[in-house]
């Protein structure tokens, strides 16, 4: 063959593949800024829906003659109207290619079986725990818009006919849809709407403070199901924000609820190690559950709280700096058994015992404390000069940026502020940006270009944003730095905000007043964990308090 | 002994023969990387390694064949890595039919992948084929002995 020739084939080829790929994109692409045509309306109670309508986009939605009129007061129920903004034609019944095939949160599947034609709306998927469906494959995750399944039985189930029949003569249909009622929330950070949402934060974690003084540790908000397990670490991490959140509300429910989890953790889980005490279950103490623990017990004394906590302070803080190294590092582990501390690094645990030391080192006045906490925050951020990917490696470990704006004022660590400015760098130029069907992920943190953001993952990195924010108008750093790490703040708060179940779905959920407060997941997979609520409201708080402080906005 | 040629065109050979393993070497450890076994993939890749070392030894221990040993390697190549920008360029187009723009994230990716694999199975083919094309070949073959120049004749060569 000739180079002419080849030249040809390999033009042909590529100009082939430029077709198909139009092709493939336009024949499956929706336009999201339509007006809609139709509307689907729905009337949901307990978090099932009882009754559906499709009607023109134009219909009257209120008033006595509204859809549904008569099944929205028989079932006093919510109603919900999702707009179709668009539609375009589903490629493969393939589950890989259907699973594929819809953008989470935003897209529905009409299926029409002959004459007869059944819905699942975005709720209806949402209900259904149907988006966010991971296949894994070995150690791959794909994660996919929808579980085909769930899908292809729940419209089954609608059109009262098996799965097979569904797939074999069913013709499906990708909605584009936006929600008209309740409208989309789309928050503006002010102090108001962050009071709104750090308060709500610590009512939930308050609700969920059981009689013992545990919490319920994980719930799905859908179906109001608890998942077995429990964390000490993040029960105290809990009890740290629901203190701070109750001392700033000033909310009696609140401080009872962190009262009791601090009863609970203080006479429940404080066990001897070695000469000292650490919180711990079983003959291995972790050093996260005593750092939180004592950051814990620390912000409720130091909110004039339970004073008799105090002797559990100076013991924590003890058994702490007796497990750190000559380096300023720490040892994670304490092995009960043998009395002796074990020498093995995980992540996180040196930051929360660095920012637990100096938090604690307020009440107990001890010098040792700030110098502890002082030399593991230099050991956190010194790396050798010749490890070039410090710059551009960042994990989720935030604390050190706690412990800095803890100690600045002590011990001013001008090396941690600049690793925490890099970092937000880094955070704000890999936040999320121009999604075309998700505009409202703007400023979040990515996990991966096609699924929705974790929002813990976007807190925990506000958290230390704000932390620095602080310490970098202190440090006199340049305007054009702060206003853009302010900025970056900003866009990661309202979409935090967007996403809290404040009240969230609520049509969806079978117990939406127990939910209120609490952050998902993500914005499609309505787990909360105990710490989801802790780590976005420390950082809304924190902020509202900085903006209080200045008297901005 | 099999006469071995010095020329620079047999030098070219040898390099390329040598080059081709970077590219195998990339998708043999690429493939060999692959958390989970699909047999479509394991097969496609695993055979166009193993066609690319084959060629290339050939190219080295045979000289007589080395051109077309490295055409059929670089062949090889090039179609392998045309499979794969086609099977990108589809996945791409689906995805961004589903989703939109999916942003700079998304977009930095995606071009990343793809400039990661262009170099390896596209570009690298395309300039091996183009040395050792046909007619790059006979270009570089020995010129042959000229005639022997004939005497002039007796009319000051205006006959010739």
């Amino acid at each position: 063959m000739s180079l002419r020739t080849l030249g040809r084939i390999l033009g042909a080829y590529f100009a082939l593949l430029l077709v198909a790929s139009w092709l493939i994109a336009a024949a499956l692409g929706v336009d999201r800024r339509r007006a809609p045509a139709e509307s689907v309306v729905s009337v949901w109670s307990g978090g099932k829906r009882r009754a559906r309508a499709v009607v023109k986009a134009t219909a009257t939605l209120s008033g006595p003659d509204a859809p549904l009129g008569a099944e929205l007061r028989r079932w006093r129920g919510m109603r919900t109207v999702e707009d179709i903004v668009d539609t375009s034609r589903v490629l493969s019944t393939n589950p890989l290619l259907f699973g594929a095939s819809f953008v989470p949160g935003r897209d529905g599947v009409k299926v029409t079986l002959g004459d007869r034609v059944a819905y699942a709306t975005s709720d209806d998927l949402l209900a259904l725990k149907a988006y966010d469906h991971p296949l894994v494959i070995g150690p791959i995750r794909l994660q996919l818009g929808v579980d085909p399944d769930v899908v292809w039985d729940a419209l089954a189930g609608e059109l009262g006919v098996s799965k097979d029949e569904l797939l074999d003569d069913g013709e499906f249909t990708r909605l584009a849809l936006r929600h008209r009622v309740p409208p989309e929330p789309a928050p503006k950070v002010t102090r108001a709407s962050l009071r709104d949402a750090a308060v709500a934060a610590g009512r939930y974690l308050a609700n969920a403070v059981k009689t013992d003084g545990t919490y319920r540790y994980e719930v799905n908000a859908v179906d109001n199901e608890e998942h077995p397990g429990y964390n000490w670490p993040r029960h105290a991490g809990a009890t740290w924000y629901l203190a701070e959140s109750a001392i700033y509300a000033q909310d009696p429910p609140m401080i009872d609820a962190a009262e009791r989890a601090a009863r609970r953790l203080a006479e429940g889980a404080l066990v001897a190690c070695g000469s000292h005490r650490c919180v711990a279950e079983g003959d291995r103490a972790d050093l996260g559950s005593s750092a939180l623990g004592l950051l814990a017990l620390s912000e409720i004394v130091e909110g004039k709280l339970m004073p008799e906590l105090m002797p559990a302070i100076r013991d924590l803080a003890a058994f702490i700096r007796s497990q750190q190294r000559p380096d300023g590092e720490f040892m994670h582990f304490y092995d009960r058994q043998k009395n002796e501390p074990e020498d093995v690094q995980v992540l996180y645990y040196t930051g929360e015992a660095a920012f637990a030391l100096g938090r604690a080192a307020r009440l107990t006045g001890d010098p040792k404390d700030v110098e502890a906490a002082s030399r593991a925050l230099d050991h956190l951020v010194t790396t050798p000069g010749w490890y070039a990917a410090a710059h551009y490696y960042y994990g989720a470990e935030h604390w050190t940026c706690h412990a800095m704006d803890e100690l600045w004022e002590r011990a001013p660590n001008p090396k941690a502020l600049r690793f925490c400015l890099e970092w937000q760098e880094m955070v704000r130029n890999t936040a999320i940006r121009g999604r075309a069907a998700s505009p409202e992920y703007d400023g979040a943190t990515s996990a991966g270009p096609f699924v929705p953001p974790a929002l813990v993952g976007t807190a925990t990195r506000m958290e230390a944003a704000v932390a620095t924010l602080r310490v970098a108008r202190l440090a006199n750093v340049p305007p054009s730095q702060i206003a853009a790490l302010q900025a970056g703040i900003d866009d990661a708060l309202a979409f935090l905000m967007r996403f809290e179940l404040n009240p969230g779905p609520s049509a969806v959920m079978v117990n939406p007043g127990v939910m209120r407060g609490g952050f998902p997941n993500t914005p499609t997979d309505l787990d909360v964990r105990i710490d989801y609520p802790q780590h976005a409201g420390t950082a809304l708080l924190g902020y509202l308090k900085q903006l209080e402080q200045r008297g901005e906005r | 002994m099999r006469p071995v040629s010095h020329s620079g065109a047999r030098r070219s050979e040898i390099l390329f023969a040598i080059g081709n393993l970077v590219p195998a070497l990339v998708l043999g450890v690429g493939l060999f990387a692959l958390p989970t076994r699909w047999w479509p993939a394991d097969v496609t890749v695993g055979s166009a390694v193993v066609g690319v070392l084959v060629t290339s030894v050939c190219a080295v221990a045979r000289p007589e064949l080395a051109r077309l040993a490295l055409r059929v390697g670089a062949g090889v190549l090039l179609a392998l890595g045309l499979v794969i920008v086609g099977t990108a360029a589809l996945s791409l187009a689906f995805l961004a039919g589903i989703h939109g723009d999916f942003g700079q994230g998304g977009v930095a990716l995606m071009l990343l992948v793809t400039f990661l694999v262009l170099p390896y199975a596209v570009v690298y083919p395309l300039i091996e084929l183009r040395f050792v094309a046909p007619r790059a070949s006979a270009a570089l073959t020995p010129p042959a002995p000229k005639p022997p120049v004939e005497a002039p004749s007796g009319d000051g060569g205006a006959a010739a």
